[in-house]
């Protein structure tokens, strides 16, 4: 379904973010893309979003270049960016005019989301604080129900409780076919949601593998002991 | 899958003007205060001519206001242009206007229509209003009510042939007191006729062109691009005047020497207007070019480029 193959791409020549970095994912699930700072995670779900364009290599979804952006393509992805700025309109009026784009939206599953967040539903976007705004876009994520979902550090900027509320929603709300994509370095925010977890440094592929696997192992306490553990190992 | 469906273009259409709805309604009403502000002083100015001066002064003359007005209305089409791609000023834009379901063509050219023809209509409907005011104003003051010049009808004029017949009926009135044979027209007149009436076209080409530059600008740059533009094209219309220049006094010192008679310069002048039309075609084939060239940019946008961080 989702195929990277051998991409290269560097925001400055000859200073490559990712280099011949390859990744397929074939089946749904929720997965994190788990890696410190600047390892190119953010520029990775922008290259799978055709928002960057590689330098070499393909990035394809259903066998379709991502780069192309076709409706049909865009209609089936959605993304949710770590910073969102959302206009001054009520929630309603948003959904009235982004609901159309996405042939399976579902309302309902709004709503039921916006409540688990705790959030009302007669809302004015412009007067929302960041964590607010980002509750009000995740439930618009979640509902337009895109079978590829990619999300850039959902868990920045909201507090404690909307933390557990987060991997409340994102678990109740997704299908078992959809990919969803959850990119942070925050591991303890959402391994607990996790089927997969792929760990990427450097261009390099550290872990990619489904987290029964990965604990089936007694030694294994957390992800964040394994990321550290194998990061040691590579030094 | 079809490049452009008129479904998808409304949803697209009405996306937008929900989610810029202020940018769009803020530039509308500055085009329209302007024109009518304007409108406006330009009549106190008439009335304060009109207090100090003899009563038989024309103080309904429209004439320049009308073009002030269209110069106004010019640089509304270039600032029009310029915010084509206002939507990608920041990142967050750009992931909103790059992701949403909808081909780039559908997105471009509801930016061009609303942006530049949108600029176009606010301004016609900002004129037609701004007469109204004159009109109102005209009446309550001077208690003029068959004087009262249109400043739709002159702005019309200015901009169409009917400005080049107003100028020989002028000229006419200015040579003999009254109009002569409004139907005569001298062969130097009509030299100069047919040169007016191509300079008028090469003025509306230059126009479209440097409206679809400052789109084409856009594509290459979100922010600022605006007075960005402005100043490369002044400082390009100063190195086109210099080159101008300096080429006529060097033609001017070596008539002589090139062998250009009386005869020449007749046969020049009686051509120049086909000089013109094919200026103005030139300038309109570069209009279309941009707006393409603007529109292949924006489909190979990205969130993140050398000029748009």
């Amino acid at each position: 379904m989702l195929k990277i193959q051998d991409v290269t791409f560097g925001y400055k020549k000859n200073d490559p973010v990712l280099d011949r970095f390859s990744l397929e994912i074939n089946e749904g699930g929720i997965y994190g893309l788990l890696g410190k700072n600047g390892t190119g995670k953010s520029t990775l779900l922008y290259l799978i979003m055709g928002l960057l364009r590689p330098q070499a290599g393909l990035v394809t979804y259903n066998g379709v270049e991502t780069i192309t952006r076709t409706p049909d393509l865009l209609n089936d992805m959605f993304i949710v960016p770590e910073e969102y700025n959302l206009p001054g309109i009520s929630l309603q009026k948003y959904i009235d005019a982004i609901q159309p784009f996405y042939p399976r939206f579902d309302v309902s599953m709004m709503y039921r989301c916006l409540e688990n967040f705790e959030m009302p539903h007669d809302i004015n976007l412009g007067a929302l604080s960041m964590g607010q705004k980002k509750k009000v876009y995740l439930s618009i994520a979640l509902a337009a129900r895109t079978h590829l979902l990619l999300m850039d550090e959902p868990t920045n900027g909201l507090d404690i409780p909307s933390k557990s509320q987060f991997r409340k929603v994102v678990a109740g709300s997704t299908d078992p076919d959809q990919i969803v994509i959850i990119s942070t370095h925050q591991v303890r925010d959402v391994e607990l949601l996790l089927d997969h977890v792929t760990m990427i440094e450097k261009n390099e592929v550290l872990l990619n593998t489904k987290m029964d696997q990965l604990f089936k192992d007694d030694e294994v306490i957390n992800l964040e002991d394994v990321f550290n553990k194998l990061l040691e190992e590579r030094k | 899958m079809s490049n452009f469906d008129t479904k998808r273009f409304a949803r697209y259409a009405n996306f937008d003007l929900t989610i810029n709805k202020n940018f769009y309604r803020n530039l509308a009403l500055v085009l329209f205060f302007t024109i009518v502000g304007i409108v406006v002083f330009s009549f106190f100015m008439r009335w304060l001519t009109y207090q100090v001066s003899a009563p038989s002064l024309i103080y309904n003359d429209l004439t320049m206001t009308a073009l002030v007005v269209m110069v106004i209305m010019q640089y509304s089409l270039h600032i029009g242009a310029g915010c084509t791609l206002h939507p990608l000023r920041n990142k967050q834009g750009r992931i909103t206007n790059l992701t949403i379901p909808a081909t780039n063509l559908e997105k471009y050219s509801w930016h061009v229509l609303i942006c530049v023809f949108g600029a176009l209509v606010v301004g016609i409907i900002s004129v037609a209003f701004a007469d109204l005011v004159n009109y109102l104003m005209t009446i309550a003051v001077f208690k003029d009510t068959e004087g009262v010049q249109s400043l739709f009808a002159n702005v019309f004029a200015n901009s169409t042939g009917a400005a080049v017949n107003n100028f020989f009926q002028q000229m006419h009135m200015s040579m003999n007191g009254q109009t002569v044979d409004p139907t005569y027209v001298s062969p130097q007149e009509a030299i100069l006729g047919r040169i007016l009436t191509a300079s008028l076209f090469a003025t509306w080409a230059h126009i479209f062109c440097t409206t679809s530059f400052y789109a084409f600008c856009n594509s290459l740059k979100y922010k600022f691009n605006i007075p960005l533009t402005y100043i490369f094209l002044q400082l390009v219309g100063f190195i086109l005047g210099i080159l101008m220049l300096i080429g006529m006094i060097w033609f001017t010192s070596n008539v002589e020497r090139l062998g250009i008679d009386d005869e020449t310069m007749r046969a020049f002048l009686e051509n120049f207007h086909i000089y013109l039309y094919i200026l103005g075609s030139i300038s309109i084939l570069a209009g279309i070019g941009f707006f393409v060239w603007a529109y292949r940019r924006y489909t190979k946008a990205q969130l993140s480029n050398r000029w748009n961080k």
